[in-house]
């Protein structure tokens, strides 16, 4: 077994020969571009630029005065055709002779575009909406009580992201996404008032202070960074980044998807420890360089990196005659924290391959410790993903395959729970160190000793020319029709289900390997390319284990279900 | 442990330093500027010997034959003049070449278009890039879908052009922008050359 002292001088090792190998490719192209011949000095040649300018400009005055002079209808005393353009040819007048800012552009105040804050600064944006039908029944009935409903037959309100992209100078560049998923409100008051609450039949002092917090959903910072070229398409990233493992954490816009719902492994049974999209904190290396007919592409980051986090419940009792300290954490990947509590300790990168458009083969990873540095257990994840996309006309394929391994979870999960009964126990008092501990876990992680699957995406684009006549084609310039077949499978190998310890030792740990598989065809229509509709029927079976994987009711875990069928719509949008 | 992150954050440095030193050499950076408008003919009729500019203004009745030869296509600038030029070997017309620009997601794109006397595509060479990203578009590989279209094809993503995931705004935009140049030149040259061959 490697030891933890080993696998980081691996990590590290791998890291500097891609640094090596990133920095070769960025360096070569800038070499080529170097040998440039001297040019002579930029004024004198936009002054002479400009002469010719004037000069074009009075001869094409001149032929047009000479045609209308020698044409029979110019003796007529009728209304001369009056051309377009008057005076001078927009974008090249005394003060913008260049290309810079575009020839039809204007003057430096009248800019196309559609900046809102002037040129520097654009919003952007996606978002996306889905109604799901399936046949997940109620839960089995239990007394008299009323069948709980594990699934609900409605609308869903999967997400809106705000995006601001600021390019103060040609060489820096400022990028922003912010989440508002399921997100409907969030409410907080917080207020002091007197013991007495003002009433003379409560003779209490001192001040009481109440804080009232409601919310429902989820508001986050997807991504902020900046990032500054040192070089034509080589550039430094420092920010809140995403993890460039497997294709769809980068390309997480929905309005680029055309299925209403996110893939087994990327999100519903996420291979990865955080559901796309994953972000981390972090800073790196990104570029792109032209190769033959295609390009490569490249990132590769250091980041804070995934921790495990908990928050437990603890509750002293009597069990049986006897005295029970019972300790119950909900255990759960989280990214890395923002506030600098955190040492870095993960790499992640990817190199991408285009060898002709439309076309490109990708390998990424993450490597990094996730044990949090009170525990005294280095475990880390490894994660390799291959991914890649081929166009051929209009037809499209792109997938994904994504292995991680967490480390043995027992192993962990004895960890935690030897840390938190002993903070539990001095924390709580001399009295209870004489009770029994018990420790229960809720892994709502999951927390699995490996996570491996794939998807498959299978489309074909097309347009009825008869279509164009109709509401759906009518003022649109391209739109498209796109049936879409997908297959998802997951595995997730040891996963922890039940986990009992006593007296420092673990007394019982339950795991077990489970699989699932999900079979989506769909239908969607793009009036643009930024917008689509899309219809789509899943078939979600269980391969192996108990429950399926996906979906987890809260409160209510995951379902015992052999199968189960959804038909999905939706609509996603991008500006 | 601390000595591995720094001798990795040095390794780094050393090589980001390489590569800035290096294009800091390169007087003539700028980054969204790839070809001057002089230069612009050569780079799709390499083979020309002489280059007429030729600046034309554009009246109604032409802006009325561009706007119908476009066809679906939405061009999102109706330029009021065109920088034309037209290529020569010898004596002989070879071509004609037209500046055009279009609106990717915010700023304008600079083109190049080359077109032969039989209405085709000759190349497509970008000018200018001003957009942050998406830039995919300028490389030869892309562009090289142009070659041999006309008016007669469709020139659209998905169809008969290729995608470019990321640069969906830009490739539409060139694409329509190269459906214009088409149009003009047909309308400003091709249109005139028919006619004199029919006297």
């Amino acid at each position: 077994m490697e030891s933890p002292n080993h696998r980081s001088t691996c990590v590290a090792i791998l890291a500097l020969l891609l640094v090596f190998l990133f920095g070769t490719c960025a360096a070569l192209p800038c070499l080529a571009a170097a040998e440039e011949p001297h040019a002579p000095p930029d004024s004198v040649r936009a002054e002479i630029e400009q002469l010719r300018s004037q000069i074009r400009l009075l001869e094409a005055r001149m032929e047009a005065l000479s045609q209308q002079r020698t044409s029979p209808a110019a003796e007529k005393p009728v209304p001369a055709e009056t051309p377009l353009m008057v005076e001078s040819v927009p974008g090249r007048g005394q003060t913008d002779t260049s290309l810079y800012y575009g020839l039809s552009a204007g003057s430096p105040e009248k800019r196309y575009g559609r900046g809102v804050f002037g040129d520097m600064v654009k919003i952007g944006g996606y978002g996306s909406f889905r109604y799901e039908a399936n046949n997940i029944d109620k839960a089995p009935q239990v007394g008299d009580l009323p069948r709980a409903q594990r699934s609900a037959n409605g609308f869903d309100f999967r997400r809106f992201v705000l995006t601001t992209d600021i390019s103060p100078n040609d060489r820096l560049r400022i990028y922003s996404e912010i989440e508002y998923e399921r997100f409907s409100k969030l409410e907080l008051a917080r207020t002091a008032i007197p013991e007495n609450l003002g009433s003379p039949g409560r003779p209490r002092a001192g001040t009481r202070f109440i804080q009232e917090t409601e919310g429902r959903g989820e508001l986050g910072i997807e991504q902020a960074w900046a990032q500054y070229n040192v070089a034509r398409d080589v550039g430094i990233r420092v920010g809140v980044v995403l993890p460039p493992v497997g294709r769809l954490n980068t390309l997480h816009d929905d309005d680029y998807w055309d299925l209403p719902r996110r893939t087994l492994v990327d999100r519903g049974a996420s291979v990865l420890p955080i559901p796309a999209a994953w972000r981390e904190l972090g800073a790196g290396l990104v570029g792109k360089h032209a190769l033959g007919a295609g390009f490569i592409n490249y990132q590769f980051y250091v980041v804070n990196g995934v921790t495990l986090d908990f928050s437990h419940e603890v509750t002293a009792g009597l069990r049986s005659g006897r005295g029970l300290l019972a300790v119950e954490p909900e255990i759960h990947f989280d990214n890395g924290p923002f506030n600098g509590s955190q040492s870095t300790r993960a790499v992640t990168w990817r190199l991408g391959l285009s060898p002709k458009l439309g076309s490109e083969i990708a390998l990424s990873g993450y490597h990094g410790r996730y044990t949090p540095s009170y525990l005294n257990l280095n475990t880390g994840l490894n994660s390799v993903a291959l991914d890649g996309k081929f166009t051929y006309r209009r037809f499209e394929a792109e997938g994904e395959f994504i292995y991680s391994d967490y480390g043995r979870m027992r192993g962990v999960v004895g960890a935690i729970a030897r840390q938190l009964v002993t903070s539990t126990v001095e924390t709580l008092g001399s009295e209870t160190r004489e009770l029994e501990t018990e420790v229960e876990l809720e892994a709502s992680g999951p927390l699995t000793n490996q996570r491996y699957g794939f998807w498959l995406d299978l489309k074909y684009r097309f347009w009825p020319e008869f279509l164009n006549r109709t509401f759906l084609g009518r003022g649109f310039e391209n739109p498209q029709l796109i049936p879409i077949f997908r297959y998802d499978r997951v595995w997730f190998n040891g996963l922890v289900t039940d986990f009992r310890f006593k007296d420092r030792a673990i007394t019982r740990l339950d795991s077990e390997n489970l699989s699932q598989d999900r079979i989506t065809t769909g239908l969607s229509y793009r009036p643009i390319s930024s917008v689509v509709v899309t219809a789509a029927y899943e078939h979600n079976h269980r391969r192996q284990g108990s429950t399926l994987i996906f979906p987890r009711s809260i409160g209510l875990g995951r379902l015992p279900d052999r199968s189960y069928d959804s038909l999905v719509l939706g609509m996603s949008f991008g500006f | 442990m601390i000595t591995r992150q720094f001798a990795l954050a040095a390794s780094a440095l050393v090589w980001l330093q390489a590569c800035g030193n290096v294009y800091a050499g390169d007087k003539d950076f700028t980054p969204r500027i790839y070809i001057e408008i002089n230069e612009a003919p050569r780079a799709v009729f390499p083979g020309a010997t002489r280059f007429e500019r030729k600046d034309v203004v554009v009246t109604k009745e032409m802006s009325q034959n561009i706007r119908a030869r476009v066809g679906q296509a939405k061009p999102t600038i109706w330029e009021t003049s065109y920088i034309t030029f037209i290529a020569k070997k010898d004596t002989a017309v070879i071509g004609y070449a037209i500046i055009c620009e279009e609106i990717g997601k915010h700023y304008p794109m600079t083109f190049i278009v080359g077109v032969t006397p039989a209405g085709q595509i000759e190349d497509v060479a970008i000018l200018a890039y001003r957009e942050p990203y998406g830039g995919e578009v300028r490389y030869k590989g892309f562009l090289r879908q142009f070659q041999k279209k006309s008016l007669k094809n469709p020139i659209m993503p998905y169809k008969d052009i290729v995608n470019v995931t990321g640069a969906t705004l830009s490739v539409r935009a060139l694409t329509r922008g190269v459906r214009k140049a088409l149009a003009a030149v047909q309308t400003i040259y091709l249109d005139e050359t028919a006619k004199a061959g029919g006297k």
